[in-house]
């Protein structure tokens, strides 16, 4: 059975930053970074690019840290600071962005509020289940999953499961909803 | 408020056979095919369709997470340099903490810290050796034994069998120990202190340790303070001290997990990790080395070097391109790598800096730029830089080439392409299709994907014309390595198994040159666990 999460007190870690204790910004990495990974990583295509975005926001958080009112959100802040960096990554890139990287901008235009939503529905305390979770999924719904890193096409992996690409999306819906299942089970089986 | 897992369901298996929802997710991941009409229709689609949205949303941003999850821990450089500037010591990191936690009973899970570093450790060993360890009255001799001793600590002895919960520890040299049952190798590297828990389990207090585990060892745990590195079938060094552990993962995959059995994560080959008392993190970037640039002497036309320019485009501009991930400028030089560098056309629109000599490819370039009269330039589309000229290797025999660039490198020999280690994004890697091996668990400067290998080619006999393609794709942040490897020769080894191959150089290193490339060779075995030499007797020799 699972022990009941311990709260994590931004603010308190915060105030600890700024009282001179480097350090303590540890904790606000160890607690926020697959969140800010994963907020990226959604958003741009290639992974590299995320995880140096990833970074940008928390240099840029740990610079800014003063700014920051306690008492008020901190993973809100420290998101919005991943979204101006994104914005910006977006505009630089944009000039050199073909049709097809226009058109994925333009989804994520469309679907903005819809992401924003996604994203908050995402509790912190549950992320630290993903991995545990992964390895719970049946092969096939695995190894679809794993295909999402670097690179790998969906072509290649139809190719190999025998499948046709829209089978691999239908798979991959299914890995995440299982997924979703199991991150928010206090028992984690999917 | 809709929950996530019902309102998830329920949308969804509308969607999942939608052509829409199916082709949007499809543009989504990279596919390049839709035509204007059809992307108009999805893009209409979107704007009415709220529950679309919703269903895209939702799969794109679990998506994102699972592909961060799945990739490790990042290397993160620049903000671990931003942090370890601090003058405080984790240990009175530690007491602070501790003092505001007594007084506002806050952070309860760290109230363990509140103890010397020391008898925390110790403390901690026990515990998971009471927690960890069956309750048999009898325990069985012999879990574990030392196969081989190489050092001066006259307390280790071959053969010296291990019970479950002894104490080890041996102040240098390296050790060889094979446990039982589980078959899996242990060589330890002094100073080292541990506790072998079982046959299949220990405690790392303090050292370093490399793990091979055969297929019936899998599920070895190796506990330091910080995590539990369960293994999955693999190879993997762990290093553990008073401030903090870190794993490399050499082969296979392995589970790391929180000390309460929570958070798990997996690793696999290349995966680097370091986890410190207070959290996690990594001091390794996929940006630049986070060393100083090397300050060559690149300049000039000196008799008997190889000589190169640097390349880059005149004025900002758009480039357009059917491959619009990859760097311009690579993707411009195509021509000039398929006609076997003869069809120089493809240079005609391009500036060039000052002549530059060849002096190894080694470290961070972020000013070669301005360092060889190319500024002002296309920052935005990159530079590269090309040598060229006959060169002899040292002894006639096979070679191949090591390497890693952010972004682009490639060797040809006599017009051949021998080598390319580029980055994802260098239409070097993506459009020439030449023989590539990537090595991940051999950390190179700035890449998970760790070192990439050549096909071995002939040389010795007579001298070869080389070229070589070094340089960035955008921006000014960019790091190399470029080593040659001699069939046959043997080099020293890291202790992780890295063998430590030469610069491929043309000329000899003066002291202070030597004396940077040995700062960035130890910053590569200290912080990344890679490394490289310095060439001596290795050195190819330039023809006029």
């Amino acid at each position: 059975m699972d022990t009941p999460h311990k709260p994590f007190d931004p603010d308190w870690v915060v105030a600890s930053v700024l009282d001179g204790n480097k350090d303590a910004f540890r904790l606000l990495i160890s607690e926020y970074g697959l969140l800010v990974r994963g907020f990226l990583a959604a958003r741009v295509y290639h992974l590299a690019d995320a995880e140096d975005l990833a970074q940008d926001t928390f240099v840029k958080a740990y610079e800014k840290l003063e700014d920051y009112e306690l008492g008020t959100n901190f993973r809100a802040w420290l998101m919005s600071i991943a979204q101006f960096l994104l914005n910006n990554h977006w505009r630089k890139y944009g000039n050199r962005a073909t049709v097809m990287e226009k058109f994925r901008h333009d989804i994520a235009e469309s679907i903005q509020t819809e992401l924003k939503v996604a994203h908050e529905d995402m509790d912190e305390s549950r992320i630290p289940k993903l991995l545990d979770c992964i390895t719970q999924l049946p092969d096939n719904l695995r190894k679809v999953i794993r295909s999402g890193l670097e690179g790998e096409k969906i072509s290649i992996l139809a190719k190999e499961l025998n499948l046709q690409a829209n089978a691999v999306y239908q798979l991959r819906h299914r890995a995440h909803v299982a997924l979703r299942k199991c991150m928010g089970q206090t028992t984690s089986t999917p | 408020m809709h929950g996530p897992n019902d309102f998830h369901s329920l949308t969804m298996k509308t969607f999942t056979t939608d052509p829409d929802y199916l082709d949007i997710l499809s543009a989504w991941h990279g596919s390049p095919h839709l035509s204007p009409i059809r992307r108009k229709e999805l893009l209409h689609r979107l704007g009415q369709d709220a529950d679309l949205r919703t269903a895209i949303a939702e799969e794109i941003e679990m998506a994102g997470l699972v592909r961060a999850a799945q990739s490790g821990e990042p290397r993160w450089l620049e903000l671990e340099e931003i942090l370890s500037s601090s003058q405080d010591s984790p240990l009175s990191f530690e007491d602070k903490i501790l003092s505001q936690v007594s007084s506002k009973s806050r952070m309860p899970w760290l109230s363990l810290l509140n103890r010397p570093s020391f008898a925390w450790l110790a403390m901690a060993a026990t515990l998971v050796f009471a927690f960890v360890i069956p309750s048999e009255k009898q325990m069985p001799d012999g879990v574990a034994r030392i196969l081989r001793y190489e050092g001066s600590d006259s307390s280790v002895q071959k053969d010296f069998e291990f019970r479950k919960g002894e104490q080890f520890q041996f102040k240098d040299g390296l050790v060889e120990v094979a446990f039982q049952e589980s078959g899996v190798h242990l060589i330890g590297k002094g100073p080292l202190q541990m506790t072998v828990i079982d046959h299949d389990r220990l405690f790392l207090n303090e050292g370093e340790i490399k793990l091979v585990v055969p297929p019936q060892g899998i599920g070895f745990v190796v506990d330091t303070m910080e995590r539990k590195f369960v293994d999955l079938g693999t190879s993997f060094v762990v290093q553990a001290s008073n401030l903090g552990s870190r794993v490399l993962v050499l082969d296979g995959e392995i589970a790391v997990g929180e000390r309460d059995g929570k958070g798990s994560r997996l690793m696999t080959e290349g995966g680097l990790a370091n986890f410190n008392r207070n959290g996690e993190v990594s001091p390794h970037s996929t940006r630049p080395s986070g060393v100083p640039e090397v300050q060559k002497d690149i300049q000039g036309t000196k008799l008997g070097t190889l000589l190169g320019s640097i390349i880059g485009f005149p004025q900002e501009e758009h480039i357009s391109s059917p491959a619009p991930e990859d760097s311009p400028i690579s993707r411009i030089l195509l021509p000039l790598v398929q006609s076997k560098f003869s069809d120089l056309t493809c240079l005609n629109n391009l500036k060039k800096g000052n002549p530059i000599r060849f002096r190894g490819i080694a470290g961070t370039y972020d000013l070669f730029p301005q360092r060889t009269g190319l500024v002002p330039y296309s920052e935005n589309n990159g530079w590269i830089a090309w040598y060229q000229g006959k060169v002899k290797a040292p002894q006639k025999g096979k070679y191949r080439f090591w390497g890693y660039a952010d972004n682009n490198l490639l060797v040809a020999v006599n017009g051949e392409p021998v080598f390319e280690g580029s980055r994802y994004d260098s239409s070097f890697r993506t459009e020439l299709n030449i023989p590539r091996n990537n090595h991940p668990s051999f950390p190179c400067l700035n890449a998970r994907a760790g070192f990439a290998s050549g096909p071995w080619f002939e040389s010795g006999g007579t001298p070869v014309q080389i070229d070589l393609l070094f340089g960035e794709s955008q921006g000014n942040k960019t790091s190399s390595l470029l080593l040659i490897e001699q069939e046959g020769s043997s080099y020293d080894q890291t202790y992780w198994g890295q063998p430590k191959w030469p610069l491929f150089a043309t000329e000899e290193f003066s002291p202070p040159e030597k004396k940077e490339l040995n700062k960035l060779k130890n910053h590569m075995e200290e912080k990344i666990m890679g490394s490289f030499s310095i060439p001596g007797a290795e050195l190819w020799s330039v023809v006029q």
